[in-house]
């Protein structure tokens, strides 16, 4: 039987910015203990975004946090059939993490400490509203931001990585796999690998991103030290500097990144 | 245009006195629902890197970057003016566009002209990428209703309440607007008079102003941290449309709000004139 659709809501701008201040002011604090929300009507907006009746079900891992994000960065992908413009809409991450993935974002990335122990000391209070900011809000509304929501890191993850070669094919219709989240594996194969890429700024463009992962991808003893992947991107991010890198060809690009990644092996 | 001066391991046209000539862009953009689109016009006087780009060893490259979407890429061409175009949906808020000659391989003893002294008799062996001049970087805000010119304190400041009962204000810079925290006893006064027209020149003088000043002071220096946030990019882009990206930021500040400083103290005149009325 096909599933029925429906159109996405989101909070409106000024419900996230009331849920923000609450936040802030520690009012709603406790709240982000809870498993429940209350959603009232006036403070959702109908999308365009067409969805499936039935969410998908995100994983919530036992051991290793990060150990499903894949499984859950794939399913949240293909799930939001959405643009980058929308992607990058606070007030749709925001909804999402408040109510439709609540549970999900209770259990990856909820506080910790106990409330009692937070809710009379000013500093831990204030960092514990900072992480719930972080991981629920996305703070700053760009990317940077983003890339700590629980759920939009995930989607971009995927959306970042996913099929490069159909997105590009002049650039990159040589690498063609069968898997179009192929990427994807070797961006979340570590919570650094992912940090450290999408942190700088030559991380946003694909073809410095996708062939950094190729290359990892095919050098798992580079890649299985996390100094290296931190030093190749920092080597990267200084010839960045005084060569414009972005606008190397392919073969070009992925030697300078096979030479520094050498170097560094060396030393 | 603002320019970054690096230190490179050649002489770059436009860093500084490296080399003699001129790289100018004139450049403007255009939003429209589908794309937006950006247009260039390259003015080169330079002898060698003119001739590198007739030879098609060097190219103009226009880099577009917007942190809001994870978008950034390059555009290359030869030709002294091009337009280029961009999907809108991988647009949003921010959007900066830098501007470079490229040499497109390698090329051996490049030894331009008109070097600075430090340069003379040196030549040096560029390659594939290697920048050869530069032109500054502007930005824009991709966002049809925006007008900087016009722009709502509301769309990049708020104030909000925050976890204190009584301390000093606090401000925020990681969110996408400036976010200026009272004490909730300072907070519930702000929510008492904020909308009293007598007392609006006294908020923007005492609140507002100095939070601002700063966030200019901000945007004006070099590699902030808060780069990439909605509020920076506003401010930019409202900076220059009024002219005012090379003034010190209080100034700059004063004319943003319009005169704060005047309308603090007909605020406060308008007040006093109240309470001896009431008492006659």
């Amino acid at each position: 039987m096909k599933n029925k659709q429906n159109n996405l809501k989101i909070f409106r701008s000024v419900a996230v910015d009331q849920l923000r201040a609450d936040l802030r002011s520690s009012k709603s604090f406790k709240s982000y203990y809870e498993e429940q929300f209350q959603v009232k009507q006036k403070d959702l907006l109908v999308t365009n975004i067409a969805i499936q009746e039935k969410l998908p079900t995100l994983k919530i891992p036992k051991g290793d946090p990060a150990s499903a994000d894949l499984e859950n960065a794939i399913a949240l992908h293909e799930y939001f059939k959405i643009d980058e413009m929308q992607a990058s809409d606070p007030r749709f991450w925001v909804y999402l993490s408040h109510v439709l993935f609540r549970k999900y974002t209770l259990a990856r990335w909820g506080i910790k400490e106990n409330h009692d122990d937070l809710k009379d000391d000013p500093t831990k209070l204030r960092a514990a509203i900072n992480q719930v900011l972080e991981h629920w809000f996305g703070t700053g509304g760009d990317l940077k931001g983003l890339r700590r929501h629980s759920l939009a890191r995930l989607w971009w993850a995927a959306h970042l990585t996913y099929a490069p070669w159909e997105k590009d094919p002049e650039f990159f219709g040589g690498m063609k796999k069968d898997d179009p989240y192929y990427f994807t594996k070797t961006l979340l194969y570590t919570q650094d690998i992912y940090q450290t890429l999408l942190e700088r700024g030559m991380g946003r463009s694909s073809k410095i991103l996708i062939s950094i992962l190729d290359y990892l991808d095919k050098n798992k003893k580079f890649t299985d030290n996390r100094e290296n992947i931190r030093r190749l991107a920092k080597e990267l991010n200084l010839v960045y500097g005084v060569k414009k890198i972005i606008a190397l060809d392919r073969q070009s690009l992925q030697g300078l990144i096979k030479k520094i990644a050498e170097e560094i092996m060396e030393q | 245009m603002k320019i970054n001066l690096k230190s490179y391991p050649h002489p770059v046209l436009g860093n500084g006195d490296d080399l003699g000539g001129v790289f100018s862009v004139d450049f403007r953009y255009e939003l429209s629902k589908q794309d937006v689109a950006l247009i260039c016009v390259f003015d080169l006087k330079s002898k060698a890197i003119e001739e590198l780009i007739k030879k098609g060893k060097a190219s103009f490259i226009v880099e577009a970057e917007c942190a809001s979407t994870f978008y950034r890429n390059a555009f290359s061409t030869q030709k002294t003016a091009d337009k280029f175009i961009i999907p809108s949906k991988l647009l949003r808020e921010r959007v900066t566009v830098g501007f470079y000659i490229c040499s497109n391989e390698e090329i051996a003893n490049y030894q331009p002209s008109d070097c600075h002294p430090d340069y003379k008799g040196l030549k040096f062996d560029i390659e594939n990428g290697d920048v050869l001049a530069m032109g500054g970087y502007c930005s824009f805000i991709a966002e049809k209703e925006f007008d900087p010119m016009r722009p709502p304190l509301s769309s990049f400041v708020a104030v909000v309440e925050g976890i204190r009962h009584t301390g000093p204000m606090e401000i925020d810079y990681s969110s996408d607007k400036i976010t200026i925290e009272l004490s909730k006893a300072d907070y519930k006064n702000y929510c008492d008079t904020v909308r009293e027209k007598a007392v609006q020149g006294v908020i923007h003088a005492s609140i507002v102003l100095p939070v601002l000043a700063d966030a200019i002071y901000q945007v004006n220096g070099r590699d902030s941290d808060h780069a990439d946030r909605n509020w920076f990019g506003r401010l930019e882009s409202i900076l220059e449309s009024k002219g005012l990206a090379h003034k010190p930021p209080l100034e700059a500040a004063q004319i943003i709000l319009e005169s704060p400083m005047a309308r603090n103290f007909e605020s406060i005149l308008s007040l006093l004139n109240f309470n001896n009325t009431e008492e006659v």
